[in-house]
């Protein structure tokens, strides 16, 4: 048995902020997957189950708060909790966060420190998943 | 006249006062009695006879008279009666009195119906003139009286309401509109008196309307309840535009706060991350100090444009026309894009073909919008690409057409019609190049707005796009123009 690290997927259009806060997980000891939009990341998490996904709110194609609402819909993804980045001044609609599951939302500008106590709070390093061994066709950086 | 009848009746009179002397002076003479008494009755018999005739024929002339002023009572110009004579005697004159007062009456009643036709005149030109200036305001108008029976309304109130004008006057305002809420806001206005003004929003036929409604005191007769309540006068104002605005503004707002916090969060993040000594090496702290250097310059691009844009749309930007040689201006322009361009191993062609075009424009204004087009072609065209330019001149429209055709990733056809819009990015190429969704909304305005020209775009995905920019030429004097045509770009 050998213990992994929780894995993260962190899904936004501007690759600064995708940058910016793998950086941060990685350096706190997360795994982090990135997605540039919606579709992209519903298509990476069927070959890898988070342990929790931090998303943007606006994207191209599926938005934030979409992309959730059809984890919800699979059985299999259906608990993923999620973290909503989002540079819109007012506030989501808290049933439309609650039908998606999403936990937590943090506004732009965000320090990434603040995004880190969130997931540290939602997914502790040390509470990381359980693994008979790493499948080869897993990729930490499949987008 | 007069006198001369009388004399004529005394001599009658002394007539058969010598005729009954002589009758008396020959019944005493010896002459046979029968002539006497024949000659007697042949002269009272000739003066009753000319008696009756002088009368006959002062009857004759006085009723000539009367009917001769009669006629001339019935048109213009009747004076005094005529002063009668024998004929009619005094009870003829009485008449003639009467008929003259009848005659002032007449004329007084004649001069008040010309002052009252006079006055229905100036009130029909008063209320045509209210008519025409209600009909002009664009807001409706609904005037009711105490009884809510329309009194006046306009061609706007008709249109939104659904009614048609004149035969709505006079009938009651439920059978005019069915409009419950608006019904019961004007019965409410007018049962709280006069002077109360009651307003609400409220939607017609799929438009916004502010419906003020005001009670009217006055000396009408009121209804029962209505305190002193004349009618309501009723205006239905469209803010179906002003609210269109203020959403636009409010979505204006949003957007920019939203794109404005997009290189924010960056700055922040990254400096964050500096500060906590996340970057381990010098090159990754490098990397995050060009980043934030970067990205402050996308603000100051994103902020430069939302104020450009802002002003141009406002109408409170300054425009400073002078003569511009285009060539120059684009020669400009595309010398500073070059290092750009050969980073990225994209090459610039000038296909100018036209060096004499000289427009009438704010050449600041117009950098910018050539900047932006010839500074996207290159972000969007891949290492190896090309992007040419090109101008023609068209002699019968006198405009200038400026191309700017590059062999990039191209648009898909469906974002075509958004791509002028503000904040608007083509999703597929959101990842290609980084970009405010600014730039070609501000070329539009430049181009259309401030320079009357327009702008057209052709693209085909995987291939390349041509924007065009059209603008007219200047007429400028012709020693000038031959300068220009011997100057080389």
């Amino acid at each position: 048995m050998v213990t992994q690290p929780p894995l993260v997927l962190v899904c936004d259009d501007e690759s600064h902020i995708v940058h910016v806060v793998s950086l941060k997980l990685r350096n706190a000891g997360y795994e982090v997957i990135t997605a540039p939009d919606g579709a992209e990341a519903l298509e990476l998490v069927k070959r890898r189950l988070p342990d929790l996904i931090v998303t943007d709110y606006q994207m191209p194609y599926v938005s934030g708060v979409e992309l959730c609402a059809a984890l919800r819909e699979d059985e299999a993804t259906a608990d993923v909790p999620a973290i909503m980045l989002t540079a819109r001044g007012f506030r989501l609609d808290p049933a439309e966060l609650h039908r998606a599951r999403i936990i937590d939302v943090v506004s732009k500008p965000f320090s990434p420190r603040e995004v880190l106590l969130k997931v540290q709070a939602i997914v502790p390093v040390s509470g990381g998943r359980q693994a008979e061994a790493p499948s080869p066709d897993q990729s930490p950086e499949a987008a | 006249m007069q006198t001369h009848w009388y004399r004529a009746i005394l001599a009658g009179v002394a007539t058969c006062l010598v005729a009954g002397v002589s009758f008396a002076a020959l019944s005493a003479s010896p002459m046979p009695r029968g002539w006497g008494v024949w000659l007697a009755s042949c002269l009272i018999g000739g003066l009753i006879g000319f008696a009756a005739w002088r009368i006959a024929a002062a009857l004759q002339r006085d009723i000539r008279r009367l009917v001769g002023y009669l006629h001339t009572l019935s048109g213009e110009g009747a004076t005094l009666p005529p002063r009668l004579g024998f004929g009619l005697g005094p009870a003829a004159n009485v008449a003639a009195q009467t008929i003259q007062a009848m005659s002032e009456r007449l004329d007084e009643m004649t001069r008040l119906r010309r002052e009252l036709e006079l006055r229905s005149r100036v009130s029909e030109a008063e209320r045509g003139h209210l008519e025409a200036i209600l009909n002009a305001i664009t807001d409706g108008v609904v005037v009711t009286d105490a009884f809510d029976e329309v009194k006046i309304a306009n061609g706007a109130a008709a249109q939104v309401l659904d009614f048609e004008l004149q035969p709505a006057l006079r009938r009651p305002l439920d059978e005019v509109t069915e409009d419950a809420r608006l019904i019961k806001l004007i019965k409410d206005t007018r049962d709280a008196g006069a002077n109360q003004r009651r307003g609400m929003e409220h939607r017609v036929g799929g438009r916004s309307f502010r419906v003020t409604t005001t009670c009217v005191a006055g000396r009408g007769v009121a209804a029962p309840g209505a305190a002193g309540a004349a009618g309501v006068v009723t205006v239905l104002h469209d803010v179906t535009r002003d609210k269109e605005i203020a959403e636009m503004k409010s979505d204006f707002v949003s957007k920019v706060s939203h794109e404005l916090r997009t290189p924010l969060s960056s700055i922040k993040a990254y400096v964050e991350m500096l500060i906590d000594g996340e970057a381990h090496d010098e090159d990754t702290r490098s990397e995050f100090y060009g980043i934030v250097q970067n990205e402050t310059d996308r603000l100051q691009r994103m902020i430069d444009n939302i104020l450009s844009i802002s002003r141009i749309e406002s109408g409170v930007t300054k425009v400073h026309r002078e003569q511009v040689e285009l060539a120059v201006l684009v020669n400009g322009c595309v010398e500073v894009v070059l290092p750009q361009a050969r980073d990225k191993g994209v090459t610039l062609d000038r296909l100018v073909t036209e060096r004499e075009a000289v427009v009438f424009a704010d050449r600041d204004m117009l950098v910018q919008a050539v900047m932006n087009v010839v500074s996207n072609a290159v972000k969007y065209t891949p290492a190896g690409g090309t992007v040419g330019l090109a101008m023609v001149s068209d002699g019968p429209s006198r405009t200038v057409t400026l191309s700017v055709t590059d062999t990039g990733v191209g648009i898909p056809a469906e974002d075509v019609p958004r791509l002028f819009q503000k904040f608007y990015r083509v999703p597929s190429n959101n990842t290609v190049a980084p970009g405010t969704g600014l730039g070609l909304n501000l070329v539009k305005h430049v181009v259309e707005n401030v320079h009357a020209g327009s702008v057209s775009v052709e693209s085909t995905v995987g291939h390349g796009t041509t924007f065009k920019m059209a603008l007219p030429l200047a007429d400028i004097p012709s020693e000038r123009g031959a300068d220009l045509l011997a100057r080389r770009w």
